[in-house]
């Protein structure tokens, strides 16, 4: 009896060893930050799964590119063999991923890679991407490891009632209308006689390209603006809810009323081209904006400098996987991103700068 | 081995106890901002960190009566001990600002800002309103304040220096007082002077207070009125922080004096709300302090040129006419 006993324990204990190696096999690597290479980045990340994608459950299965919430399992046969990689992506703005990546909070991803599964799994943040760097937000500590490897334009748009006149934003104009949250068309026309109000539109204080925007107008104030809400206009103070850019980008194409924002490339993609702004009298890129290929001449020799460096950022804990993980995602996605309509590589950059919004120089 | 069991479980309670006392730490309440709440910032050229304090609603403010003294608790000695090595020097400020706040009747991007006075003799500017425009760069800045020191205090530890009401800050900060009302004291040039009033280097020793008055700026039109006047700080050099209700007083001139056989009548102006009393002393009395004179009538100022009156018991007397609060 006793034997019997001991006998199922040690059946038992030796089942449970099992399932622990089988889980302690898996990596599971958690990915947050910046949206703006979401579409290199996923190109990326199938590619090193390679033929051993198993599974992937999209936010957005028809356009993957385009999903801001994604979790795939497969084999990552280059770099981990035949151990199951997990990879669960929340595109939650470089603020949410800076802060996990500290140690000050986790952030939402699905937790199954089963296509149409929608339950969530708070975790904390492994690798992080983000267009500005760790001290433009409060969390800077601890030193996180940061990678730079490319460059983003942040694109002004405008609605389609936003008179025709309006062609460009200075400086100056941002600084106003972010203090104020709104402004006379007249203060973009000089004409007296346009009293319209446009409208600012935010982004919460997590989005990269809000942080990019201000530094560059020289804005240090709170940014106010407005949001469009059962018909009308409603006044706000940084927006702490409005944490996905397709919120944005609804506000800027339907037809609510004149208003303005700041978008990162891919989603300044979604707009008509027309409806681009330049920036203190340069557009980031020459001819008319594409969703196939662009000539970003005037970023890269630094005519338009409304721009932030691309990160990739690790924990100085970061175990040995996601260091390997981090190594390969930068060097896919620089790969990518020759071709890719929204970033620029860093190689192919004639100008620096040492702070987010800082003076632009000749390399 | 049942000992060894409660052993166990005991460790582990203690440990558990530990965790929990860790993430207490951890989590104690860290600074808070509502806007339109009053903020005060100090800073010391050199300094390694600003202090930003949390006064409460204006609304308080502007609700007291007038000539009533409050002590700012919020400020305490700890904290700007910890931030400023000495009170001599130091630059401050207070301000609030109104976005869309459903408890305030006033419009949006009104701004409570204050007018430093040279000394206490010395009257400072008087603000102007402004358009909406305008003041929304300096309401967008002041809240900044308060909200920006939310912000980094989310990212600290919560303790002595990172409370509820006030927290360090060091001035390199994107998130500190001295990044966001610049180094001219005008909130980043969103506002048409400097509200900042600077401690003198003998502040500690020379027993004044540095004064400054807290105006009220609404958006209205050109040509734009003045601000109204809410009352005045007083950062004293013990370290406190004082708010009176009302206009600051004067330094008196008398205007006329005259004779109704033994009564001694007083003229001077006044201003509105503030007390004014007369002292008097007799030959031998002259070289004492004015402060121990004899205190005869008083009244309070109403903007008008008022008298005092005095029965005079002795040929000859001596009179000062003394605001006071």
């Amino acid at each position: 009896m006793i034997t019997q006993k001991i006998t199922r324990l040690s059946w038992r204990t030796a089942v449970g060893l099992l399932l622990t190696v089988n889980v302690q096999a898996q990596i599971n690597i958690h990915i947050a930050g910046a949206v703006s290479l979401q579409d290199v980045t996923y190109n990326t990340l199938v590619g090193l799964y390679g033929g051993n994608l198993t599974s992937q459950n999209l936010s957005a299965p028809a356009k993957p590119t385009t999903a801001n919430l994604f979790t795939m399992t497969g084999q990552m046969t280059n770099l981990f063999g035949s151990q199951t990689v997990n990879v669960y992506v929340d595109w939650s703005g470089s603020g949410p991923a800076i802060q996990s990546l500290t140690g000050n909070g986790t952030v939402n991803f699905y937790a199954s890679a089963t296509q149409g599964v929608t339950n969530l799994v708070a975790a904390s943040v492994d690798v992080g991407g983000s267009v500005v760097y760790q001290d433009d937000y409060s969390y800077t500590t601890p030193v996180l490891n940061d990678s730079t490897y490319g460059v983003t334009p942040t694109i002004f748009a405008k609605s389609p009632q936003v008179p025709a006149a309006i062609s460009n934003i200075t400086s100056q104009q941002i600084r106003y209308i972010e203090a104020n949250g709104s402004a006379p068309a007249s203060f973009f026309t000089g004409n007296a006689a346009d009293t319209t109000t446009i409208y600012w539109i935010l982004r919460d204080i997590g989005a990269a390209h809000r942080i990019i925007s201000s530094d560059e107008a020289g804005f240090t104030g709170n940014a106010n603006g407005y949001f469009y809400s059962n018909g009308v206009w409603v006044a706000e103070s940084q927006p702490s809810g409005r944490t996905s850019w397709p919120l944005i980008v609804n506000m800027i194409t339907n037809y609510y009323g004149p208003c303005l924002t700041f978008l990162p490339p891919n989603q300044a993609a979604t707009i008509n081209p027309t409806n681009i702004l330049s920036f203190n009298g340069s557009f980031p890129f020459r001819g008319i904006y594409s969703t196939v290929t662009n000539d970003y001449s005037p970023t890269i020799n630094g005519q338009y400098t409304c721009w932030g460096f691309e990160h990739i950022m690790t924990a100085p804990t970061a175990n040995a996987n996601i260091i390997a993980f981090a190594a390969a995602l930068e060097s896919g996605v620089q790969s990518n991103m020759v071709t890719s309509p929204y970033s620029i590589p860093l190689p192919r950059v004639n100008v620096t700068r040492s702070s987010t919004g800082g003076l632009v120089t000749p390399k | 081995m049942k000992t060894k069991l409660t052993t166990l479980l005991l460790t582990r309670t203690l440990a558990v106890g530990g965790l929990l006392a860790a993430e207490i730490s951890l989590h104690a309440q860290s600074f808070t901002y509502t806007n339109a709440d009053l903020v005060a910032g100090f800073r010391i050229i050199g300094g390694s960190s600003d202090l930003v304090v949390d006064l409460g609603q204006v609304a308080k403010f502007e609700s007291f009566t007038p000539r009533s003294v409050t002590t700012i608790t919020n400020l305490t000695a700890v904290q700007l001990a910890n931030a400023l090595p000495t009170v001599d020097g130091v630059s401050w400020s207070v301000g609030a600002a109104l976005w869309v706040n459903p408890n305030y009747a006033y419009p949006m991007k009104t701004i409570w800002v204050t007018s430093p006075r040279p000394d206490i003799y010395t009257p400072g500017p008087v603000w102007q309103n402004a358009s909406s425009g305008t003041l929304g760069g300096a309401a967008s800045q002041i809240d900044a304040i308060g909200f920006d020191a939310t912000v980094y205090g989310n990212g600290q530890p919560g303790g002595p220096n990172n409370t509820p009401s006030g927290i360090l800050i060091p001035p390199a900060s994107q998130y500190a007082y001295s990044h966001l009302i610049s180094g001219r004291g005008n909130y980043d040039g969103t506002f048409a002077g400097d509200v900042e009033n600077l401690t003198p280097l003998d502040f500690d020793t020379a027993g004044l207070p540095s004064r400054s008055v807290l105006y009220r700026l609404e958006p209205d039109a050109y040509p734009h009125a003045a601000g109204t006047l809410i009352g005045y700080f007083d950062f004293n050099p013990d370290g406190t922080l004082t708010f009176t209700a009302g206009p600051p007083p004067e330094q008196v001139t008398i205007s006329n004096i005259s004779y109704l056989g033994s009564v001694t009548v007083v003229t001077f102006p006044t201003v509105n709300l503030v007390g004014y009393r007369l002292r008097y002393t007799d030959s031998a009395g002259l070289t004492t302090p004015i402060s121990s004179w004899p205190i005869g009538s008083s009244l309070i100022g109403d903007g008008t040129t008022r008298s005092l009156q005095d029965t005079r018991s002795t040929p000859n007397r001596y009179y000062v006419v003394e605001a006071y609060y």
